[in-house]
C-alpha cells in the first residue's frame, strides 16, 4: 500500500466532500482489499473511473451506493430532485476534483494527463481490475447515509 | 448598473449549475447566463451572442478550455472577452500555460463562493474601471 498516496487521497476526499458536497466523512480503517473489491458488486452501487496517463499511469475506480450519491448530488446542486444522469455526472466531477488535487501534490513537475471520467458497470470494472490487481491502493469511506470505496490501480 | 452576460462552459451539467449558483451568490444574481457543454459549442454560441465574461472548465471532450481560449484570441471581437478557467488542475506549468494563452484568471476546484467572488471582482472590476474612464469625455458634449 502506498501510504503517502492514501494519505493524500484521504485529505482530498475529505476536502472535496466537505467543501462541495457538505458531507462529513470517516474512513474505515478495518476494511480489507477483498472487502473493498466486493463492495463494487453490491446491489444499488454506481461505479465510475478516471484514468491518468503519461509519467504517472493509474486508474482511480470508485463505487458509491446510489442512495448516497443521490443525496450528495442534491447537496451539490442545491436541488430537491435529481435524476440518475445528474448523479452520474456529479460522480464523475467528484472523481475529477479528488484526483486532480492529489496528483498535483504527489507528482509536481511530472508530465501527465487527466483523462475524462467514465461510468462503467461491474463486469467491465472487474475485468479491468483483474489485470492490475497486484498493485492496488484502496480507501473505504463512511458517509452520513451510506458508504463508498476508492480504489487506485497502478499500471 | 447594467447586467452582465456570462457564459459557463463545462461538460458536466451539475457543475455548470453549481458555477452559476455560486456566481449568483457572489453578487451576480440578476446577470444573464449562457451554458455550453464544450469549447466547440461555446464558439458557435459566441457567433451570435456577446458575453462580458466566459467561465470555462479545462478538461472537456471535443475542445478543451485551453483550445477555446486560443481560438477566441484569434478572433478580433472574441479576443477581448475575459476568460476565467475553473479546473481541478493546479500544476504550475499548466497554470502558466493558461495565463500565457490569455486567460484573465484561474480558479481551482473545489472552490468556495468567496473564491469565485474575488476572482470575478478582479476581472469584471477591471472592466468597470475601463468603462468609467470614458465617462469624463462624454460629459459636457452637446450635439
Amino acid at each position: 500500500m502506498n501510504q503517502n498516496w492514501n494519505r493524500l487521497m484521504k485529505d482530498s476526499i475529505s476536502e472535496v466532500l466537505s467543501s462541495m458536497f457538505f458531507s462529513p466523512v470517516e474512513f474505515d480503517e478495518n476494511c480489507t482489499l477483498n472487502d473493498a473489491v466486493s463492495f463494487f458488486k453490491s446491489k444499488s452501487v454506481v461505479i465510475s473511473k478516471i484514468s491518468v496517463s503519461g509519467d504517472v499511469s493509474l486508474i482511480l475506480y470508485s463505487a458509491f451506493l446510489f442512495q448516497s450519491l443521490e443525496e450528495l448530488t442534491k447537496d451539490f446542486t442545491g436541488r430537491e430532485k435529481v435524476d440518475e444522469q445528474d448523479c452520474r455526472e456529479t460522480f464523475k466531477e467528484m472523481l475529477n476534483m479528488i484526483i486532480g488535487s492529489v496528483l498535483a501534490d504527489c507528482y509536481k513537475g511530472n508530465n501527465y494527463r487527466l483523462n475524462i471520467p467514465e461510468n462503467l458497470n461491474y463486469s467491465t470494472f472487474i475485468n479491468e481490475y483483474k489485470s492490475t490487481k497486484e498493485n492496488t491502493d484502496f480507501i473505504k469511506v463512511n458517509l452520513l447515509n451510506g458508504e463508498a470505496v476508492f480504489l487506485t490501480s497502478w499500471i | 448598473m447594467s447586467n452582465f452576460k456570462i457564459m459557463v462552459v463545462d461538460d458536466s451539467s451539475p457543475m455548470r449549475e453549481v458555477i452559476i449558483k455560486t456566481v449568483k451568490a457572489a453578487g451576480h444574481a440578476s446577470d444573464v447566463f449562457f451554458q455550453a457543454v464544450n469549447g466547440k459549442e461555446a464558439l458557435e454560441m459566441l457567433q451570435d451572442e456577446w458575453v462580458d465574461l466566459l467561465i470555462t472548465d479545462y478538461n472537456m471532450p471535443d475542445m478543451d478550455g485551453l483550445m477555446l481560449i486560443s481560438e477566441m484570441k484569434k478572433d478580433d471581437v472574441l479576443s477581448s472577452v475575459p476568460v476565467l478557467i475553473i479546473t481541478t488542475e493546479k500544476r504550475d506549468e499548466l497554470v502558466a500555460e493558461f495565463m500565457s494563452k490569455g486567460a484573465a484568471g484561474y480558479l481551482k476546484k473545489p472552490f468556495t463562493p468567496e473564491d469565485v467572488r474575488e476572482k470575478i471582482i478582479s476581472i469584471l472590476g477591471k472592466r468597470r474601471d475601463d468603462e468609467s474612464e470614458l465617462e469624463p469625455f462624454d460629459e459636457g458634449l452637446d450635439f
